[in-house]
């Protein structure tokens, strides 16, 4: 970035009280980015086995999690290769149905939520000025029990009788013990339950260290959107994910014990498990989404150099799509004939408009900014597209009438790939060259990341434009074969064509991260200019996060630090931290920003209470339920 | 639809329906995402930086976020009772058909019973797809029961689908077009993930006008008569 020669316009009441004279860099208040001790990641291998730091596990999450997203590419091109004509030719059908199931639950269940996870483990204690998330020994279980699940679900591969194989919504009774026999089936359901578990687990975390351990002066309100948008998926979670589990315990039952929940021979109810999955799996859909929303809500702002544009309307848009999406999950059973339609074509016809609300906020955010085109911007304007693309086909299938002739169709495949393409490929693209900075000291080279761009953006679309072509012409998804009629024959050559693109867009990016590890780390603590206090720590951050914290009196700590003249404010003081409870105590939702006048009362008012060691609160007159949110000091 | 695609034309009243509701909203996705990408390119465009100046830092502007909110609702809600409408036609049973086809599925093949005449078309063991005769300009009845795991009964040329599913019998109703007699090859297929051979559980569909409908169908009873 070039430094900042600010003119201008001279109208303070626009400029949010920006001061244009005033242009400090967060590295002028940081001083020596060594001095105080260790920074970066563990270094040994025992390091990396016991840490319990959330930036260390975050990583693992992130490194672990784009593994997985490489094997699930692999099997993306193995299924591409034998579509790319009609007939047989690379794999037997049974490797090729184990193919498309491994996957479908590599790319959803190990690789997309647990990125998200990556990112709030990094990101979020950063974000809300806390040295870690609330219960680190916890996260280090979560991580360690989602690899052990990915891995099992791996192994199902060389296990007798190959990988599940009843495709990644596992209907009963084709996954039952009759329909698919086989160890490898069993370790799928085991996999799935570890991975959950760890989820929900992750996701309880993330709650307690939003409530509790926000740093002084970040009300929910001034929240990064990043931060809220990790909050509320992980209400989602704790919503969905057990029914899953519940679920798959069920099926685990049936299959191994001899019980017959879902077995329609025995009274049971194959329609019961296609309704707990789709409760779980429509939710699962906006978990794994959310996160990824949040990165692009972060990046637009500091591109274009404005604020969030409808920051409020936003989270309430947010808000709107967690309630709506648990009463959205029968849209995948409009074929069963068997359900009240209207209302789920209501509900899921309505969770268009919010998700709409989000697109007119991005783009009024860019409205009238300064907009640059690093990486990160390249690739957030690229979701943008991406994603509504695939969000207008979403509200084709949200009508049953059309829904009837479309699901399960190639229709569906390229639906759920432009919203997943969109979200998890290029938002989480986003995120890697908006942070890399940040993780690693360093930065990645602007000219690779334009290739990857745009290579990505031309083997995205080849890959999967075409395949709405071929469902409405009724190709069914999950075949490896297919009627060699012309134009299947063709959509499909493309569509493989642009598998090959897509591996291409990994080459530089490849080369990227190999030449920006392998330079120098000289970066500064903000080196886009942003926003959010993860930028008020050097890159790496140091142990524990922060030495220094600027005053936090709007959703733009770092941004108002860099242009606004407080005056008489400094750091965050035991007076904020009273401030922060006060609103923690008082108010479930602490609506307010702080005004003027509050900054009177704050100074002026009661004075502060001081934790001591323990954490216990001195304050005698409030009521013993509340005495919660001291919590563990974490340190 | 030109002729040059795969997918077969509408062959009842139902499927003409659901076409015209295709239309509304495919336009309605074509126009949306040709507004916001035209959005995108302006704005990216037009407010590319210029030099170092702050831009203005304004972050809500009340009622244009009330406008796209509302506009996207009204127009949700608008599509909204058009699914109803057409939703409601399209599930309708007819209690009193033309013609009832009883369908069973299995793994990886299908079975088709004209019950008032007795007449059965199985598919065999090979992987020929089986062929489903019905009569132009009448109302027919499907009765869809699986005798192993869910599959789900798909006419391209119907544009709908309904899931057979073990333990139930699931049903639906069409009626025929006037105009729908001809050969449809490979318009059915299952569509619900079946296991092993689930790709080759394709079948051909046939419509004859009404008076050859009923002569087929006599000279099926006869054959199978004799046969069996
Ligand atoms: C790397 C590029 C990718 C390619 C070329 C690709 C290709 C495909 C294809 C062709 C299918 C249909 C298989 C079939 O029905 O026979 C499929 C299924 C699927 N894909 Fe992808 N995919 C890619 C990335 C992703 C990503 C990033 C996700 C999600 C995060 C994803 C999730 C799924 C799911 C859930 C299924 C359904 C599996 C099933 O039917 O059980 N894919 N993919
Ligand atoms: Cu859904
Ligand atoms: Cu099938």
């Amino acid at each position: 970035m070039t430094a900042v020669d600010p003119t201008v316009d001279p109208d303070r009441e626009a400029m949010g009280g920006a001061d244009p004279d005033r242009l400090v860099e967060i590295d002028d208040f940081l001083g020596d980015p060594d001095a105080h001790g260790p920074r970066g990641l563990p270094r040994t291998i025992i390091g990396w086995l016991t840490t319990t730091d959330h930036k260390a596990l975050g990583i693992a999450y992130i490194v672990t999690s784009m593994v997985f997203l490489g094997i699930g590419g692999a099997l993306a091109g193995v299924i591409r290769a034998e579509l790319a004509e009609p007939g047989l030719q690379l794999v037997s059908v049974e490797t090729y149905n184990s193919v498309f199931t491994i996957h479908g639950s590599v790319m959803v269940y190990l690789f997309a939520v647990p990125f998200g996870f990556g990112m709030a483990n990094y990101l979020l204690p950063l974000q809300i000025g806390a040295p870690d998330l609330a219960f680190p020994r916890l996260n280090a279980f979560s991580y360690w029990l989602y690899l052990i699940g990915g891995a099992v679900m791996l192994l199902g591969f060389v296990a007798d009788g190959g990988a599940a194989s009843f495709g990644w919504f596992a209907y009963p009774p084709l996954s039952g013990a009759a329909g698919t026999p086989g160890i490898g089936a069993d370790m799928w359901i085991v996999s799935i339950i570890l991975t959950g578990t760890s989820g929900t687990l992750t996701a309880v975390n993330v709650i307690a260290t939003v409530t509790m351990m926000r740093t002084p002066g970040m009300t929910l309100f001034r929240m990064p959107i990043l931060t809220w948008n990790m909050f509320i998926t992980s209400f989602m979670v704790l919503v969905a994910f057990p029914v899953l589990s519940g679920a798959l315990l069920m099926l685990l039952a049936d299959r191994q014990f001899g019980t017959h929940f879902f077995d329609p021979v025995d009274g049971g109810s194959p329609i019961l498990w296609q309704h707990l999955f789709w409760f779980f799996g429509h939710p699962e859909v906006y978990i794994v989404a959310l996160p990824f929303f949040g990165v692009v809500t972060e990046i637009f702002p500091v591109f274009s150099r404005r604020p969030v544009f409808g920051y409020k309307g936003l989270v309430l848009a947010t808000l709107a799509i967690g309630a709506l999406s648990t009463s959205v999950w029968a849209h995948h059973m409009f074929a069963t004939g068997d359900l009240v339609l209207p209302f789920f074509a209501a509900t899921s016809l309505l969770i268009g408009v919010p998700t709409g609300v989000k697109i007119f906020n991005w783009i009024g955010t860019m409205w009238d900014g300064s907009l640059s085109f690093e990486a990160p911007m390249k690739f957030a304007i690229g979701f943008l597209v991406t994603f509504v693309a695939g969000g207008v086909t979403g509200i084709m299938l949200a009508s049953p009438t059309l829904d009837f002739h479309l699901t399960d169709s190639y229709f569906v495949v390229a639906h759920f790939h432009y919203v997943m393409g969109g979200t998890v490929i290029f938002a989480m693209f986003a995120a890697i060259y908006f942070w890399w900075p940040k993780v690693t000291g360093r930065l990645l080279s602007e000219k690779l990341g334009t290739w990857h761009f745009w290579l990505l953006m031309a083997g995205f679309n080849v890959t999967f434009f075409v395949q709405h072509l071929l469902g409405r012409a009724g190709m069914p998804r999950r075949v490896p074969d297919y009627r060699p009629i012309e134009n299947f024959e063709l959509w499909n050559k493309i569509s493989s064509f642009g598998f090959l693109i897509l591996v291409a867009s990994m080459v530089p990016f490849l080369i990227n991260v190999v030449r920006s590890l392998r330079s120098p780390a000289t970066v500064g603590a903000d080196p886009w200019h942003a926003n959010s206090l993860e930028w008020a720590t050097f890159s790496p951050p140091a142990d524990h996060n922060f030495t220094w914290l600027p005053p936090i009196r709007s959703e733009r700590p770092v941004f108002d630090l860099r242009w606004i003249n407080f005056e008489g404010v400094g750091a965050p003081t035991s007076a904020d931290a009273w401030e922060a409870r006060h609103d923690h105590d008082e108010q479930w939702l602490p609506l307010h920003q702080w005004s003027d006048e509050e900054e009177q009362k704050r100074t002026t008012g009661p004075r502060p209470i001081e934790r001591t060691s323990e954490g216990q609160s001195s304050d005698e007159d409030r009521a013993d339920g509340d005495r919660g949110d001291d919590g563990e000091e974490i340190t | 639809m030109t002729s040059r695609s795969p997918l077969a034309p509408p062959i009842t009243d139902q499927a003409d329906d659901i076409d015209r509701v295709w239309d509304v909203f495919l336009y309605l996705a074509l126009g949306v995402l040709a507004f916001v990408v035209v959005l995108v390119v302006y704005v990216v465009i037009r407010f590319r930086r210029r030099d170092d100046r702050l831009p203005q830092q304004k972050h809500y502007n009340i009622p244009l976020e009330i406008a796209y909110t509302v506009v996207p609702f009204v127009l949700v809600v608008g599509l909204f009772a058009i699914t109803v409408v057409t939703v409601n036609a399209i599930d309708d049973t007819d209690t009193d058909p033309d013609l009832t086809v009883h369908v069973t599925a299995f793994q990886w093949q299908w079975e088709f019973e004209y019950p008032e005449s007795g007449v059965r078309i199985i598919g065999g063991a090979d992987t020929d797809a089986p062929e489903l005769v019905l009569p132009a300009d009448s109302s027919v009845l499907f009765e869809l029961e699986s005798l192993d795991v869910i599959h789900s009964f798909w006419i391209t040329a119907f544009r709908f689908k309904r899931d057979i599913i073990p333990g139930t019998v699931t049903e639906f109703s069409v009626d025929m077009s006037d105009d729908a007699a001809g050969e449809y090859p490979n318009a059915g297929v299952c569509a619900e993930y079946c296991g092993l051979d689930h790709a080759l559980m394709r079948f051909s569909v046939r419509v004859l006008e009404p008076a050859e409908f009923d002569a087929w169908l006599v000279e099926q009873a006869n054959d199978q008569e004799v046969a069996g």
